[in-house]
């Protein structure tokens, strides 16, 4: 993009969009405008300084600061722009001295543990990741747990080799499509910024060198968001690309292949999936006649980037890198058990695909979906139930060189071993008795529910049994609460996924959910 | 007569075309009365529903599906334009290959889709007329040959969005009439629509 053409997306942005600002942030767009709070502009002044190339020096990843008043832009925890026109409206809550102190303590025992990693995942470090992890400390637990699996050949100058490629020219044509596409509203996307932040340039050098290194795959739309996801938290677009080829490679790669083979075995063997954790809803699924695909394409593709609370897309990552592929069923069966009361009032495709599309946040705070993960034993319905995740086959290198990676199976891969190193297993169990609780139902699922008798393991996959869902609630959720909860509870809906929907549940501060039930189908 | 319901009609359409095209852009647009330049890209397919007013007070609700644009997401396509009534297929003016790909969906379409469909051939981004590579000309002769409307579009400055939604929504009821009623009076008056549907812009009618 041109200097120029810079300024006239500015321009854009000033005079027509932000103009319009209720309009994007309001859900309901009958809504007369004028009721609507207006969020509070970017200062133009601040960008045009940007633009003419002054105080470039300060404008540096870190120099970005939320608080920095220079800058004027205020952005979330997580770098997306507040009260911007792609962001709804946020109503945050700050956190008390106490849990600050909590959060910061708890970040210090997270240090502690990264210090002295085990070389071995023992099941109370696999439990603890699950409970949620600070974001401060996030991207070097993924690079803990992806170190050991990182073919050594692509440790040194692989990625600048792949970028010396060029990837074919439509490949190339549709990369640059989706680049200024691709989370615009983050503060290292930002438009605006982009001859500052580099992050647009950084985002294309990863897809680019992917679609090099698995040319079978090349680019994918969707794709761009997980590999954004990733320069949010490596900086240095090597080690981004070394994550994305990580999670991608022989793995989800066949998700985004041509024809899309691995999407429509894993949709196939979801729906079975579905069918025995959660019969009731898919019955209802079945009755309304709802094909998974119209949802799980959206999620999985975008690698659950889609949904609207960020918290809950770094959830679902968390679980990505320390389950591998089969948490993307996890994941999934965790979100439709958490709204499953909500879908089973809603008819037809008109009322429940915006809901799918964009799940209250209230209702899929990673603590619930963490608990809610507890009812199902996803490795023993993908046991029963053949899974394309099952099958993959390695990637093929450009290079001769014995990079052809070697694939680790996802199912084995992230499964709890019990050895755990001593050091770190005295630390770690110290840590896991103050956040788990005693006879945790969390360990039980750890270790198999073989044990469990076969009429409440039923009943717990379904949902029903509120004893189970309670007595899960008041083992984890107290510790949740302070830690972790809270947080996710302030953290903001990221933004509004374009649709607004007409019918759409999500208010604005997606704190409540208004009515969906009764389309107003009927006119006066 | 005062207080009678009239419930509104409502019908699934599909939108579809090649990447970057401002499929999104023209259904935020007429659903919102929004252009937001940095569009996120479609995944798989999403959904909104707007209601429409005719002339006449017929009310249409549009359930209207947005597919993701990459040749890849081909294969999901006859989920979303099976069943539909009617499809937009858009291609920008700007950029040759997007009206190719565009006359590709329309001979699936014709081939696989309900064969009453009623098919919005639409040209996208008549606001950047410098870099123009169709003429309008070629959009209508293809048009016309396969029996589909034709129009060219900005969702950006909003031109002719929503006139393109009124005219198929003016279609919709009549396919309806004379599949529903076949020897009935086929209603020829429906007038050439002044009012568009509530959009943001102006006064908003909910």
């Amino acid at each position: 993009m041109t200097a120029k053409k810079l300024n006239d997306s500015f321009e854009n942005v000033e005079t027509e969009d932000l103009q319009d600002l209720e309009g994007i942030c309001d859900i309901k767009p009958s809504k007369p405008c004028s009721s609507l709070p207006r969020p509070k502009l970017i200062e133009r002044p601040i960008f045009k300084k940007i633009l003419q190339g002054q105080n470039k020096a300060s404008f540096t990843f870190g120099a970005l600061d939320p608080k920095d008043p220079m800058i004027g832009l205020r952005f979330d925890e997580y770098g997306f722009l507040l009260n911007h026109h792609l962001t709804k409206p946020v109503v945050r809550e700050s956190l008390s001295v106490v849990q600050i102190r909590e959060k910061q303590r708890k970040i210090n025992e997270w240090r502690q543990i990264l210090r002295e990693w085990p070389a071995n995942m023992g099941p109370s470090l696999v439990s603890l990741i699950e409970a949620g992890l600070p974001h401060e400390i996030r991207a070097q637990v993924w690079k803990k747990l992806t170190s050991a699996s990182f073919p050594a050949s692509q440790t040194h100058g692989y990625f600048d080799e792949m970028l010396s490629i060029r990837p074919r020219k439509k490949v190339v044509e549709q990369i640059d499509l989706d680049l200024p596409r691709t989370f615009p509203n983050h503060k290292i996307f930002l438009p605006e910024l982009m001859n500052v932040c580099h992050g647009q340039d950084y985002l294309g050098q990863v897809l680019r060198a992917y679609s090099v290194h698995n040319s079978a795959v090349g680019y994918c739309q969707g794709m761009s968001y997980g590999a954004a996801l990733l320069l949010m938290h490596f900086p240095q677009p090597e080690e981004a690309f070394r994550h994305f080829s990580f999670i991608m490679d022989g793995k989800l790669d066949r998700h985004f292949c041509h024809r899309m083979p691995g999407l429509i075995e894993d949709v196939a063997t979801f729906a079975k999936l579905l069918e025995e954790a959660l019969p009731k809803l898919y019955r209802h699924f079945q009755t309304e006649g709802l094909d998974c695909t119209i949802f799980l394409s959206q999620w999985w593709l975008s690698l659950f980037t889609s949904v609207p609370l960020w918290s809950t897309t770094l959830y679902a990552w968390d679980m990505l890198f320390l389950h591998g592929p089969k948490s993307l069923f996890t994941t999934a069966l965790s979100v439709l058990s958490c709204c499953q009361d909500e879908l089973l009032l809603l008819r037809g495709e008109g009322q429940m695909v915006p809901y799918l599309l964009n799940p209250p946040p209230e209702k899929t705070q990673p603590s619930a979906l963490c608990h809610a993960a507890k009812l199902f034993n996803v490795d023993n319905l993908l046991a029963r139930h053949r899974s394309a995740v099952q099958v993959r086959s390695p990637i093929r290198s450009p290079l001769s060189s014995p990079i052809k990676s070697p694939i680790r199976s996802p199912l084995r891969a992230a499964s709890p071993r019990s050895s755990t190193k001593k050091v770190g297993r005295s630390l770690l169990d110290r840590f896991v008795d103050r956040i788990t609780p005693r006879k945790s139902p969390r360990k039980r699922s750890l270790l198999e529910d073989e044990a469990t008798p076969q009429i409440d393991k039923k009943k717990r996959m379904e949902g029903n049994d509120e004893n189970v869902v309670n007595c899960i609630r008041l083992d984890v959720a107290d510790d949740f609460k302070g830690v972790n909860g809270f947080k996710e509870f302030s953290s903001p809906a990221r933004r509004v996924i374009s649709f607004g929907e007409v019918d759409s549940p999500i208010s604005p501060q997606g704190t409540e959910l208004r009515d969906i039930t009764r389309t107003p189908e009927i006119h006066q | 007569m005062a207080g009678q319901m009239r419930k509104a009609l409502t019908y699934k359409l599909v939108l579809l075309g090649d990447a970057g095209v401002g499929k999104t852009a023209i259904a935020v647009q007429f659903v919102k009365g929004q252009f937001n330049p940095f569009l996120e890209s479609t995944i798989g397919a999403s959904f909104m529903n707007q209601t429409v007013t005719l002339p006449d007070e017929t009310l249409i609700k549009f359930q209207i599906w947005d597919t993701a644009g990459q040749e890849r997401f081909h294969s999901l396509a006859p989920m979303y334009y099976r069943g539909a009534q009617a499809a937009i297929v858009v291609y920008d003016i700007t950029n040759r290959n997007s009206f190719e790909k565009a006359k590709e969906w329309i001979k699936e379409l014709q081939q696989q889709g309900d064969p009453n469909v009623v098919v919005a051939f639409v040209g996208n981004k008549v606001d950047m007329p410098e870099a123009r590579k169709i003429q309008p000309s070629e959009g209508e002769s293809y048009a016309s040959e396969n029996g589909l409307f034709f129009i060219e579009t900005s969702a950006k400055t909003a031109e002719n969005v929503s006139e393109l939604f009124m005219k198929i929504a003016k279609q919709l009821p009549s396919i309806q009439r004379q599949k529903d009623i076949t020897s009935g009076p086929s209603n020829p008056g429906v007038k050439p629509g002044v009012g568009a549907p509530s959009k943001g812009k102006g006064g908003c009618c909910g």
